[in-house]
């Protein structure tokens, strides 16, 4: 059916379901035509399987086993029968894939994740063949580029999150441990991956670690940047910059999909960013803040409720060792959390009646 | 079109692109070590290891500090011009010694037109009035992969002499194919 909402429901739920609108139909409080249209509005929810964690399990080890393998420089085989060796397995791999796909899709997707693990191993072996000493980030883009390549291809979300994965080491290795180079791929993969998200029907576990790829892109920029630019207290601007990119995050117009997931890391980050800040500026600054997270609280965000209890930690640790007796500070403390353990309570019910 | 829909030609460039990726990674090291030059450089190893290429031995090489005296003047003046941290592309021209072991002879700004010559970038200092005119180059030459117990008697042997290092050079690539412990 077009244009209408359909109902995920679990298994169970589905069956039962399906069962009373039977009954209703044999009671003739429905027709047969009836009975066929409501059930079009609800669907299985897919669960991951036990089968098909005992095959992806299976699989990492077996991944893993090759890379270790490789990595153990075992010296009887010759290392270019290991590289033949690697490039067969990954075909074979595949090919088998490919051809148990009609019949087990499951066995036949794990396989696929054998081959793009080894395709890894090949990577560091070449690497340990010729003796060269590139970075590792290098490696970690390249093993990206093929993973995504064959994620796209098997329309895989599990495969798909491990190539992001493999971004966030390239990003990071590129701007923390090896300095020589900026990691501009990024700049390419971000837009292309944002464009796939759509075509994952804006899967919210993939939205969540592109965003956070994204988030953790526009940090490290800041903090190579920013410094060059200012001279007094750079980090302090980063750190007020990223702040306010969360805010602004928790308001963007993002697809309805999206919506949730974007918001919460928006959420997260300016509570981060909040956090240090206290320790920046001055109190009138986390007074500030606190009014403005009271006013999300208040908008029914539940996010917030959290980074208040943080903020209050954070002060409450300050306070109670400087200046008030111990038991004071714990008779305090204990009445605060009982007191926004009842307001969280009271804000979650008020939204279930809505 | 009708290879586009052809499910058997797409599933063979999907899948070939790994592979791709892995020759491609290995062809100009490959040529390099088939078809290069092999020179012999003084070094001097300690021994690391790395989480997915396993042991190696991290090899530090007497060609790797210069002086001002080996640079060519197109060098010096474009070091000074950049900031700490940065680098800068050289080639190093290398001249044979009587135990047939390579040094450098001139840092250099364009590429030699012959002779054995490597690629390196020159680091730029801190305080280029504090370096006390000695400079370092980078090869891309460091590491050495070996199985852990042959790099650890490696690293053991060179606390007595120095060991030599023998690499193959093809027009300015490097690939380090050997470790001797003389």
């Amino acid at each position: 059916v077009k244009g209408v909402i359909i109902l995920e429901l679990k298994k169970k739920e589905y069956e039962f379901l399906e069962h009373e609108i039977k009954r209703l139909e044999t009671e003739g409080v429905i027709s047969k035509q009836d009975q066929e249209k409501i059930l079009q509005y609800y669907k299985v929810k897919q669960s991951t399987s036990f089968v098909q964690i005992i095959l992806i399990v299976g699989a990492l080890l077996l991944g893993i086993g090759v890379l270790s393998f490789v990595a153990s420089n075992w010296m009887y085989l010759d290392k270019g029968v290991k590289f033949l060796l690697i490039i067969a397995c990954i075909i074979g791999f595949n090919i088998a894939g490919v051809k148990m796909q009609p019949h087990y899709p499951k066995t036949s997707i794990s396989l696929h994740y054998v081959a793009i693990l080894m395709f890894g191993a090949g990577i560091f072996l070449i690497e340990q063949m010729f003796n060269l000493s590139i970075n590792f980030n290098t490696s970690f883009l390249l093993w990206a580029i093929g993973s995504l390549v064959i994620a796209y291809y098997l329309k895989d979300l599990a495969l798909l999150i491990f190539s992001t994965l493999l971004l966030f080491v390239y990003l990071n290795g590129s701007m923390l441990l090896d300095e020589t180079s900026y990691p501009l791929a990024i700049l390419l993969f971000l837009p292309a991956l944002y464009v796939l998200l759509k075509k994952w029907n804006d899967s919210s576990l993939f939205a969540f670690f592109l965003n956070a790829l994204t988030i953790n892109t526009i940090a490290l920029v800041l903090l190579e940047f920013v410094p060059k630019l200012i001279d007094h207290d750079p980090y302090k601007v980063a750190l007020f910059i990223l702040f306010a990119i969360g805010i602004i995050i928790t308001y963007l117009p993002v697809r309805p999909q999206l919506r949730k997931v974007t918001h919460f890391q928006g959420h997260l980050l300016h509570g981060i960013a909040g956090l240090f800040l206290t320790y920046q500026f001055s109190i009138f600054f986390a007074l500030a803040y606190f009014v403005f997270l009271l006013y999300l609280v208040y908008k029914g965000n539940l996010t917030s409720i959290a980074i208040i209890c943080a903020l209050i930690f954070r002060y409450y640790v300050d306070f109670s060792f400087d200046f008030l007796p111990k038991s004071f500070a714990f008779i305090l403390g204990g009445i605060i959390l009982i007191g926004f353990g009842f307001f969280f309570e009271k804000q979650r019910k008020r939204r279930e009646i809505q | 079109m009708k290879w586009k829909n052809n499910k058997l030609f797409q599933q063979v460039i999907v899948f070939s692109i790994p592979i791709l990726i892995l020759i491609g990674l290995a062809i100009p090291p490959a040529w390099t070590t088939l078809t290069g030059e092999e020179i012999r450089i003084q070094t001097e190893p300690i021994d690391p290891t790395d989480l997915f290429r396993g042991s190696y031995v991290s090899l530090y090489y007497e060609i790797e500090t210069v002086t001002l005296a080996d640079m060519d003047s197109a060098v010096i003046s474009e070091i000074k011009q950049k900031n700490s941290g940065d680098t800068l592309p050289v080639f190093v021209r290398l001249k044979q010694e009587n135990n047939d072991i390579y040094t450098v002879e001139k840092v250099e700004k364009e590429r030699p037109n012959e002779g054995i010559y490597l690629k390196g970038e020159l680091e730029a200092p801190y305080e280029f009035e504090e370096t006390k005119g000695i400079f370092h180059i980078r090869y891309h030459l460091d590491n050495f992969y070996a199985e852990k117990e042959e790099a650890i008697n490696l690293e053991k042997a060179t606390t007595i002499g120095p060991a030599v290092a023998v690499v193959k050079v093809k027009n300015g690539d490097a690939i380090l194919t050997d470790i001797i412990i003389p």
